[in-house]
């Protein structure tokens, strides 16, 4: 080998070892996930029934899960009829108008003053026609969460739209109510007084849109399926579901359409590209600024259904069941305090108005 | 020139998708005007040869698809695509070795590749009727080639790639409506997936039997083995599921392979 080839194969060698070692992998992509914080985000349901309307102003963050509170926001929801009706703030970003409902026939809009800025949504009609729903329940062993099948408490809605033509947009909000006993425990007298039992509710899956559209249809019924849930020890006691029919505009319908395929991709080749969605509140004087959430008004009803242990169709074992020779500080801590068991779903000791069964 | 086939890809998912779509009566013919110009020299006696070229092209009727829209399958493409004009430009510079014990070449393209739809319904608009880049825009373009020859029938060779990274759709947050936790995406193609580099290299040499026409060819694919993304799609993740971004990265490792060839 003469002197030219060895420098010639030595060059190569070092040239291969230098790209070698000089270019490293690359394996995450977090530029692409939540690069921008600040954004605001303003969403409020104005009902047609007497309870708290509630109106959420906040900003997202880079954190994600909890977009910050802004509580300094000056909120109204104005009427075509000129009335005015404020918000009150709970410091949280939470603002509540309680005594005030919407009224059929008049449209509502929604004004935040933020720092200077005035925010205002466009008017939305309450809508007039609604439909009714027949609830039902089943408990059925498939797959949910796991690869491995398992009792699932499913929600159906037989729903009969009204005999009329009009364009009817429907979506459901799903919420769990169940009654949660502590264990009597004897360091708290002689004999133990029964501590007051836990209510405590949750959203039945949150990301589940449910949505109805009406229009151009001469189907008047339907059967919806409209939540599930896995079978665990809260149904041991009467377990409640709320369901709340909105009957909403199509603006609203839209709007929603739109978050459920944001919300639905999973990464599948079926995918519907993503895509920024837009409400229908913006900057008075800046159409440029970019403002998350909607302002929606409905006619609302609502539903409820409730099943007990003996729907389930297995054994449910009770852990705060009270047994003389369990010592106290045994028991899981859910069986102690209410808060424990919640998890930070919301709970309470006072018994709802309908809580009522057989 | 006019253009009568058309595609939409949709570049969202783990698996691309490019679709087809002929004009129609909704879908009009794309039309482009070109223009190019270059300047070529080669020196020492054809020994080295470089060129530099540049072209602009502005098109009409380009298609793009519509924010939210159902492609796979769908028989009434048409009303999911908003068309609108194109714009692409850029220059090339080539520099290479014709002859001696290295050849090879060295060329980098700049290159851009944009679009804007224009509709009279402001609510349509892609990125509010801005001009954004295209998923074939990719600025940088470098590509290195070299064959050492060692030896009559002997000579190693090295590939080297480097592009931008092409453009995506990515998150900018996640919020909260209601209970619903929904991701906020950001403009179409406002984002760049992981900019590409590749290395290869081989190195050839005779056979065996001397009497045949024989050669071996040991080579490693993606030498450093680099994870290039493919695609990029979003997954849920966590107890309150949120949209988390992933990359499907094709031969993310070095890939060697032994060829034996025998000619008869």
């Amino acid at each position: 080998m003469s002197k030219n080839q060895k420098i010639s194969i030595r060059s190569v060698l070092v040239f291969a070892l230098f790209l070698a070692l000089t270019v490293s992998c690359v394996d995450r992509l977090d530029f692409l996930g939540e690069t921008k914080e600040g954004q605001l985000v303003i969403y409020g349901l104005f009902t047609d029934v007497d309870e708290r309307q509630v109106v959420n102003v906040s900003r997202t963050a880079l954190s994600g899960l909890a977009p910050r509170g802004v509580p300094n926001a000056k909120v109204t929801v104005l009427s075509t009829s000129g009335a005015r009706l404020p918000y009150t703030s709970l410091k949280t970003g939470e603002y509540e108008l309680v005594g005030f409902r919407a009224i059929e026939g008049l449209s509502y809009a929604l004004e935040v003053v933020l720092d200077g800025k005035v925010y205002l949504s466009k008017y939305e009609k309450v809508p007039v026609l609604d439909a009714e729903d027949k609830l039902s329940f089943t408990f059925d062993n498939e797959l949910f969460r796991t690869d491995k099948p398992e009792y699932v408490f499913k929600l159906f809605s037989e729903t009969k739209l009204p005999d009329t033509r009009d364009p009817i947009y429907l979506r459901w909000t799903i919420e769990e109510t169940y009654l949660w006993p502590l264990a009597w425990l004897r360091g708290t007298g002689i004999p133990p007084p029964q501590p007051p039992p836990c209510f405590i509710s949750d959203v039945i899956e949150p990301n589940r849109i449910n949505l109805f559209d009406g229009s151009g249809t001469s189907t008047r019924n339907s059967t919806l399926l409209l939540g599930r849930r896995s079978v665990d020890n809260s149904f041991q006691y009467p377990f409640f579901v709320t369901v709340k029919q909105l009957s909403i505009t199509r603006e609203a319908y839209e709007y929603w359409e739109k978050i459920k395929i944001v919300i639905s991709n999973q990464g599948s080749l079926f995918d519907i590209p993503p895509a920024p969605v837009s409400g229908n509140i913006f900057n008075v004087n800046d159409s440029e600024e970019t403002i998350l959430g909607y302002f929606e008004v409905a006619k609302t009803k609502t539903t409820r259904i409730y099943t007990t242990n003996a729907d389930v169709p297995f054994y449910l074992l009770d852990p705060c069941q009270f047994l003389p020779s369990t010592p106290d500080d045994s028991y899981p801590a859910e069986c102690r305090s209410c808060a424990a068991r919640a998890q930070g779903r919301s709970w309470t000791i006072k018994a709802p108005v309908w809580w009522k069964y057989d | 020139m006019n253009q009568y086939l058309q595609t939409i890809s949709n570049a969202t998912g783990p698996t691309p998708i490019d679709l087809w779509q002929l004009s129609t009566n909704y879908i009009l013919p794309q039309r482009s005007h070109n223009a190019s110009l270059g300047y070529f020299r080669n020196f020492k006696e054809d020994e080295w040869s470089t060129s530099f070229e540049g072209f602009y092209r502005s098109t009409d009727n380009q298609i793009e698809y519509r924010n939210f829209a159902d492609l796979f399958l769908n028989p009434h493409l048409e009303t999911e695509l908003i068309q609108g004009e194109g714009l692409a430009f850029g220059t090339e510079l080539m520099i290479q070795k014709n002859s001696g014990g290295i050849t090879g070449w060295l060329a980098y393209t700049f290159s851009r590749s944009l679009i804007r739809t224009t509709s009279e319904f402001p609510e349509i608009q892609v990125n509010q009727g801005n001009w954004f880049a295209t998923n074939f825009d990719k600025p940088h373009n470098i590509s290195l080639v070299t064959n050492f020859r060692v030896k009559k029938g002997r000579t190693f060779n090295t590939n080297v790639n480097f592009s931008s990274g092409r453009p995506v759709t990515g998150l900018l947050s996640n919020y909260v409506i209601g209970a619903v936790s929904v991701p906020n995406f950001g403009n179409r193609n406002e984002f760049r997936i992981p900019n590409y580099f590749r290395i290869d290299f081989s190195y050839l040499t005779n056979g065996f039997v001397r009497k045949w026409d024989d050669k071996i060819n040991f080579s490693i694919y993606n030498l450093t083995g680099r994870r290039n993304a493919y695609s990029v799609f979003f997954q849920r993740e966590g107890r309150v599921p949120r949209l988390v971004p992933y990359q499907i990265s094709i031969l993310g490792s070095a890939f060697p392979s032994f060829t034996y060839t025998v000619k008869f």
